[in-house]
């Protein structure tokens, strides 16, 4: 990033001479010097992101991506000849890809036995390159051992760190790609797909048919939780470029003995009119309703895109995501658009959480300051060092309006594109590493370590679990496979930038809505006008 | 004959930094330019020739009205930033002086006001971002106890109103304030201790008073230096990056970033590398415009006694 460079130099003379020339032609580099004595001094450094920060939420049913699913050219000489290895279309760097059938047929299930064969000896070493978040690397290598103690020479070198991207970015674009891993690319899910255009990830889909790690006789696929495969997919439905890791269920997190205390139901067993009643009856209690992640007010994100579709239902969510001329236009995504700017005017808010970062502004939460927190299934496990013994939370769908078109106990619940195989040097035991995952000892061990859920059927078997992982499965039942998805924000990344950089100012109604959506149309004509963006048809619109 | 055997020895000094200065800055600086005239996601080496359209796309962020958050917004905090600059070297100047007058303790004052500059920005923000907490920080807490609630503000609020900006940017201003003087004190003290003794004290015998003195004798006779300062000043308020980036948690906060926080967004959230360089392109415009302006404008000439 940013190199620290300061003066030593006292003359005046070298000091004009330095800052007029050098340090101005510095800048042109990309801005990675910085020059002299600014006013707060110079060094940049590394710090952590928010252990998940909120995209808009994914899920659902497949969408048909017809252009953005051509299969990338490799970016380097490949070395594999073309036609070998499955797909066959599809180029890797390394050789060992032609193991693979060409004449594979998809859903056919591939023996543990014959997939081994496939494999061949295992490499001098295994590269697990992992994002280093909040759900630490201890499940990582607890994978790795379960490989290692499979495959007998087997080794798995695993590393990261909370910027792996920064990182790995030089070695990407030399084509030097680790074998498996997890959040290479920084900038969401736009990001990730660049990345398989690009050529960085190989497909996966062999993969889904590979027999499932401890349980005989299934395919991968079988085993992996209902529409998991399908929101790793990006939106993107010919290829398979990424495999889900956890499932997220996110929504309004609420302080469950306080709730029982004053006798407030639950958030999603009322209507939202109703709800915003119960705002009022908390304030009088003297609780602020809610707090929020201040500096990153798009986690509101995880109340306002359910709410959208709850109100206006799955065709106008498709609308959004396909571009239609006024989809923002909507009356009753208006009408959704315009609940939190009115949470907000009403003093509903904790004061001062603006200023707070994420896990400070959730700390209000545990400390029983406020009585609910948009967030998901992560938050336990981040804010564990500073929750009270006896805190219990748990966790809400979003309360549907009244006259709602869409499912009323519909659920963000994602499993994200978290998992992916690198075009690299053993494409195919980085599938074999993933394929481990999935097993049952992973499960158990992200339920009890981790305090999450595998995006496995059955991710809790044997586990023993707390108050909120289990609101979480009761919420994720009562949503009967209703998870509002919206893609704009990852498939047009200019137009996910007017929400993005809007947050803040439409929350506190500083934007209005009709100026918000009137800057959305513009930017989603500029996205349907311009020929050089490849458009994403989505189909579950029903 | 003699001018070649100079550059004998000129040569072999010269050449190791030329090279260092060429392959790490001259280099990068040209390459920079030349992304700008494409599409690159920054991952591989596929990259899409589409010419000047970066910079039409900037000329429209810059020109359309309707696009809220933008480079114009991002300039202004730039230049919002600036203002406090001439705030600290105006500080820094007062402060330098009192110093050289060798006040009670002036040894003490010294180092003090220079501490800051042996701290790194991200201590800065992280010290900063602890003191100005709106529930937990010092500030806050100090005027809570002494009764003063009404005015234990949200500090790092990006929503709080402000004239012209929100309070979060103006607590930019003033760390920035804190974190400068001592670096402008230390140049201006160096200058004011350069000014020869003689000049003084015949300013004194004629009947100076101090701030006739100030203005006469020092002010003219460092005049190169405030210069340089200026020069430094500008550049320091375009290259703001890394405080606003820790203070506010890094994620695009519309009302603190600066330019190249939002080429960096560009960079690295978006993934437009040739969309970022051309940002780039257009704050080495605007850095060298700014340098030049301050440098013409604050030229006059100089002093010697």
């Amino acid at each position: 990033m940013i190199s620290p460079k300061k003066p030593t130099l006292t003359r005046r003379q070298m000091l004009s001479l330095m800052g007029a020339t050098g340090a101005t032609a510095a800048l042109v580099a990309c801005g990675a010097t910085t020059p002299a004595a600014a006013p707060t001094a110079v060094p940049a450094t590394k710090a952590s992101e928010p252990t998940k920060a909120p995209e808009a939420t994914k899920a659902s049913e497949p969408t048909k991506a017809p252009e953005a699913t051509k299969a990338p050219e490799a970016t380097t000489a490949p070395t594999a000849a073309a036609g070998g290895g499955y797909p066959a279309d599809f180029k890797a760097r390394s050789e060992s890809w032609k193991a693979l059938p060409s004449d594979h047929k998809k859903g056919e299930l591939i023996k543990q036995g014959d997939w081994y064969a496939m494999l061949g000896k295992p490499p001098a070493e295994i590269e697990a390159a992992f994002w280093l978040e909040g759900w630490g690397h201890g499940w990582v290598k607890d994978v790795a051992e379960q490989l290692e103690k499979e495959h007998a020479g087997a080794k798995v070198k695993v590393w990261g760190d909370p910027r792996i991207w920064e990182t790995l970015q030089p070695r990407l674009v030399a084509g030097d790609v680790p074998d498996v891993g997890r959040l290479w690319i920084s900038g969401g899910q736009a990001a990730q797909i660049a990345g398989t255009v690009d050529g960085v990830y190989v497909p996966v889909d062999i993969l889904l048919d590979v027999e499932a790690p401890s349980q005989p006789g299934k395919r991968l696929e079988e085993v992996l939780a209902d529409g998991s495969v399908k929101a790793a997919s990006m939106g993107i439905s010919e290829r398979q470029w990424a495999m889900p890791f956890a499932q997220t269920q996110m929504g309004i997190y609420y302080n469950a003995a306080m709730f029982e205390k004053n006798k407030w139901p639950q958030p999603d067993t009322l209507s939202w009119e109703d709800f915003l009643k119960l705002h009022e009856e908390i304030a009088k209690a003297g609780i602020a309703p809610w707090t929020y992640q201040g500096k990153y007010p798009g986690y509101f994100d995880l109340v306002v895109t359910p709410l959208i579709y709850k109100k206006a239902g799955q065709k106008a969510m498709c609308d959004i995501d396909n571009l239609v001329e006024g989809a923002w236009k909507n009356p009753d995504v208006m009408w959704a658009l315009e609940q939190m700017p009115t949470i907000f005017k009403s003093g509903w808010v904790f004061k001062g959480a603006e200023a707070m970062s994420h896990t400070e502004g959730q700390q209000v939460f545990v400390d029983g300051k406020a009585a609910m927190v948009p967030c998901g299934t992560w938050l336990q496990r981040e804010q564990e060092a500073t929750t009270p013994k006896d805190f219990r939370m748990k966790l809400s769908s979003v309360p549907a309006p009244k006259d709602g078109k869409g499912f009323p106990k519909a659920l963000a619940n994602t499993a994200d594109a978290a998992l992916v195989v690198g075009n690299g040097k053993n494409p195919l035991w980085g599938m074999e590493y993933v394929r481990w995952v999935y097993s049952a000892r992973t499960a158990k061990y992200i339920a009890e370590q981790v305090g999450g859920m595998l995006a496995v059927q059955e991710p809790l078997v044997g586990a023993t679990v707390n108050d909120a992982v289990k609101s979480a499965v009761a919420a994720v039942k009562a949503a009967e496979g209703h998870y509002p998805t919206s893609y704009y924000g990852a498939w047009y990344p200019d137009m996910g930038k007017v929400m993005g950089d809007a947050w803040g100012d439409y929350l506190w109604g500083k934007v209005n809505v009709k100026d918000l959506t009137d800057n959305l149309e513009r930017a989603a004509k500029e996205a349907r006008e311009d020929s050089t963006i490849k458009k994403i048809t989505r189909t579950d619109c029903q | 004959m003699q001018k070649r055997e100079k550059w004998k020895l000129i040569i072999p000094f010269v050449l190791p930094a030329l090279i260092l200065f060429t392959v790490f800055t001259m280099y990068p600086a040209v390459r920079g330019l030349y992304i700008s005239l494409f599409k690159w996601t920054g991952l591989t080496q596929n990259m899409t020739f589409i010419g000047l359209n970066n910079f039409s796309k900037l000329w429209r962020e810059l020109t359309d009205p309707a696009d809220f958050y933008n480079i114009r917004l991002y300039l202004s905090h730039n230049a919002f930033i600036f203002v406090f600059s001439l705030v600290t070297i105006i500080l820094a100047l007062v402060v330098a002086t009192v110093i050289n007058n060798k006040v009670f303790g002036h040894k003490a004052f010294r180092v003090t006001y220079f501490f800051p500059n042996v701290l790194s920005v991200a201590a800065i923000a992280v010290l900063w971002s602890m003191i100005l907490n709106p529930s937990f920080g010092l500030i806050n807490g100090i005027l809570r106890s002494i009764g003063l609630e009404q005015l234990a503000l949200p500090w790092l609020s990006l929503q709080y109103e402000m004239p012209l900006f929100k309070l979060g940017l103006y607590s930019v201003g003033f760390i920035g304030i804190w974190g400068g003087l001592g670096w402008y004190m230390i140049l201006f003290l160096a200058a004011i201790q350069n000014v020869p003794q003689e000049l003084i004290e015949s300013a004194m015998l004629d009947g100076a008073n101090r701030v006739r003195m100030f203005w006469s004798v020092t002010i003219p006779l460092i005049w190169e230096t405030i210069r340089t300062v200026l020069i430094f000043a500008v550049i320091g308020a375009l290259n703001q990056f890394a405080l606003v980036y820790i203070l506010f948690e890094q994620t695009p906060n519309k009302h603190s970033d600066m330019i190249m926080n939002y080429y960096y967004f560009q960079a690295f959230a978006q993934r437009n590398w040739g969309y970022a360089a051309a940002i780039v392109v257009i704050i080495f415009i605007v850095t060298l415009i700014g340098s030049l302006v301050s440098y013409r404008v604050s030229a006059r000439e100089t002093v010697q006694y």
